[in-house]
């Protein structure tokens, strides 16, 4: 596939981003493991779903696998596809994927200064993916840049184009890289815990004008996070992932209602907002144990070992995942609990 | 040596604590922390809650005289502590301990857990050898831990399991009260509510206080007995947890709960929530008046010219807010909702 357009390769039916068997090994020097298998999802045109694990769930490098963006040295994707809009991206030289990164998806971090340069000002920045990508004039650029930073809500853009990125607070900076990443008008948005770092009334901010944006702009977003209350505030679809698996999958409300899986249950019960997350001692629910490091994860069920319904099947067989109704779960029980489900009520 | 057992376990009164800001060539002293007074009962959890800027952590650090005090009076456990020097300073600091936020850069990586976790007991008491290594095995035990990490160092052990180490060195010394300066933030949802219970269960067995900063209102919820607010250095509402989380009376508190997202989509969806404008304004520029004003939702005229007083909420506690204090018509919230 030498022939990659900027333009997207498919018509409006297709998923913008179709992630299907991706499996991405670590290699430090006396370390060889899998930290991602079989990772398979898709998002729809205008559609926000939600990657929610906890640390080590392997959420964040399934992002920077699709962006491209992980370290050759340390990370080798070994199987499976990612495209964006019937590109297939994994088949890419490093040039050519240079030439989607930011026009066709584009990517914002929780630290918005791993991707801003303290160097140059936020308008040189912003001008310079649009001159890169859009081939637009120098001056134009600089006109779009100054739109760009309006749009995502920065009083005074004329001016503050001219700033640089220290002289913004965490919330604008976190602003500024929006109105960087958007600039192109990427069919595709990666947002990793872009709120986490910020204040619960900045975080409510952002999250607002990310959906308006949304909105505008009808883009798709990939979003990562821990955190389920924002899951809950942004998202449409939930992928939950757990030790470098997807253990389930559902439409957002489905999930909060109806978690299949144990672990996005037990998830779920844990969320501090959560009125149930104390029972009437006081005492907080909490999934006893740790997850497995990577390397370490166990035969069959990588949940097993913490799980409250595990059975000695659980750790028999590679558990699929299997769909439930109009949910995926990874679970030994989903076969019983599919059938208990379709019996008309 | 020690107070009264009616006397409350920690007592700060007007305290302020100054910093100075260099701007341009001058440098200009401004209030992190300004006239605040709270009190922590013995066995009770006061949460210090608030968002960066609002001098949440720098008021743990006066409390503990880790900076010195621009005004104001600390007494722990019925002693002044405020002017104490040398070894009066460092008997006192005994009574109190304190836990950080990030145990990976907390403790000395170089230690092995028994020094770590044993320190203070060297110190304070002298213990050497066998009888500090039971003690220190007795810590880990009461803090969830395999008594045998006792020979291990801190890299071989995850980030919850760091804070559990935190806990057992600043419970060494059977202290009165504990500051937990963001003790779970850094931790993932279930660990963070692994770390809550211990501390829950520590304090039902030791019956220490507890002075949990914050800037999580849905964490706080679940450990504080008290819960005060702070906005720009200030307290602005203060009453006992539940009543807060339930029933909050400030505007700032009610925006703070609002910004939360709760975990139930239809909910999130539809709730009324309070998006509040701009930001923390800078401390060395705190708005007249009501120090939230420039943000509130609800400002009035009166907030830029008054102070608003504390003015008791039902179900206890107080707020300060010129809403509650009847200068304010019931309409005027709304109206001035449309002007601004």
């Amino acid at each position: 596939m030498s022939a990659i357009s900027a333009e997207p390769g498919q018509g409006p039916t297709g998923p913008v981003l179709d992630v299907s068997g991706l499996t991405v090994e670590v290699h430090t020097e006396d370390v060889r493991a899998e930290v991602i298998s079989d990772v398979s999802f898709s998002i729809g045109r205008g559609e926000t779903l939600g990657l929610v694990g906890e640390s080590g769930s392997g959420k964040s490098l399934t992002s920077m696998a699709i962006m491209g963006l992980l370290p050759k040295r340390t990370f080798t994707v070994t199987g499976g596809r990612v495209s964006l809009g019937g590109d297939d991206l994994t088949r890419l030289s490093r040039k050519e994927l240079a030439s989607v990164r930011g026009a066709r998806m584009a990517m914002i971090f929780q630290e918005p200064m791993t991707s801003l340069n303290p160097a140059f000002t936020v308008g040189q920045q912003i001008a310079e993916t649009l001159v890169r990508h859009k081939k637009v004039s120098k001056r134009e650029a600089r006109r779009l840049a100054v739109t760009a930073l309006s749009d995502v809500g920065i009083s005074a853009a004329e001016r503050r184009v001219q700033a640089y990125p220290h002289e913004f607070s965490g919330g604008m900076r976190q602003r500024v890289m929006i109105a960087m990443a958007l600039c192109c008008e990427p069919e595709l948005l990666i947002a990793d815990e872009p709120t986490t770092a910020l204040d619960v009334t900045i975080q409510a901010q952002v999250l607002d004008l990310i959906r308006h944006l949304r909105e505008t702009v009808g883009m798709s977003i990939l979003f990562v996070t821990h955190d389920l209350g924002v899951v809950a505030d942004i998202c449409d679809r939930v992928v939950v992932m757990y030790a470098g698996q997807v253990v389930e999958q559902s439409a957002v409300d489905r999930l909060f209602a109806h978690p299949v899986h144990p672990y996005t249950a037990a998830l779920l019960r844990s969320t501090p907002t959560n009125d149930a997350a104390g029972d009437a001692r006081g005492h907080l629910h909490s999934i006893p144990g740790k997850p497995p490091a990577a390397g370490e994860f166990p035969h069959g069920c990588r949940f097993a070992h913490r799980c409250e319904l595990a059975l000695p099947a659980c750790s028999e067989q590679e558990i699929e995942l299997l769909p439930v109704v109009d949910q995926l779960s990874r679970c030994v029980r989903v076969g019983a609990t599919a059938e208990r489900r379709e019996v008309p009520a | 040596m020690s107070g009264t057992a009616q006397s409350p376990m920690l007592t700060v009164e007007d305290v302020s604590v100054e910093f100075t800001a260099r701007v341009g060539r001058k440098r200009v002293p401004f209030r992190a922390v300004n006239e605040v007074g709270l009190t922590v009962g013995r066995g009770e959890t006061l949460a210090v809650v608030g968002e960066s800027g609002s001098g949440k952590s720098t008021l743990a650090r006066a409390v503990l005289r880790l900076l010195p005090l621009a005004q104001g009076r600390v007494v722990v456990d019925g002693v002044d502590v405020t002017s104490l020097k040398g070894r009066a300073l460092r008997q006192a600091r005994r009574q109190a301990q304190m836990v950080f936020q990030d145990p990976y850069s907390s403790l000395d990586p170089s230690s092995t857990i028994a020094n770590i976790v044993g320190e203070p007991l060297r110190t304070h008491h002298g213990l050497r050898g066998a009888p500090l290594t039971d003690k220190v095995r007795e810590l880990l035990v009461s803090v969830g831990l395999h008594p045998d990490y006792v020979n291990r160092y801190v890299h071989e052990f995850s980030g919850g399991q760091r804070q559990r180490l935190a806990i057992a060195r600043a419970i060494a010394l059977d202290p009165g009260l504990v500051v937990l300066d963001e003790a779970v933030s850094a931790l993932d949802m279930s660990t963070q509510n692994q770390i809550l219970d211990l501390l829950m269960d520590l304090q039902a067995r030791h019956g220490m206080s507890y002075l949990f900063i914050s800037h999580n209102l849905a964490v706080v919820r679940w450990i504080a007995d008290r819960t005060a607010v702070m906005y720009l250095g200030r307290v602005l509402e203060e009453g006992p947890g539940k009543r807060i989380h339930d029933h909050p009376a400030h505007p700032y508190t009610q925006s703070l709960l609002s910004a939360v997202p709760v975990p139930d989509p239809p909910t999130q969806r539809t709730r009324q929530r309070i998006v509040l404008r701009g930001e923390t304004p800078d401390p060395l520029h705190v708005p007249s008046g009501c120090a939230f004003r420039t943000r509130c939702p609800y400002a009035m005229e009166i907030c830029a010219l008054e102070e608003p007083p504390a003015v008791p909420v039902e179900g206890g506690g107080w707020a300060a807010c010129h809403l509650l204090t009847g200068a304010a018509s019931p309409s005027a919230p709304e109206k001035s909702l449309a002007v601004g």
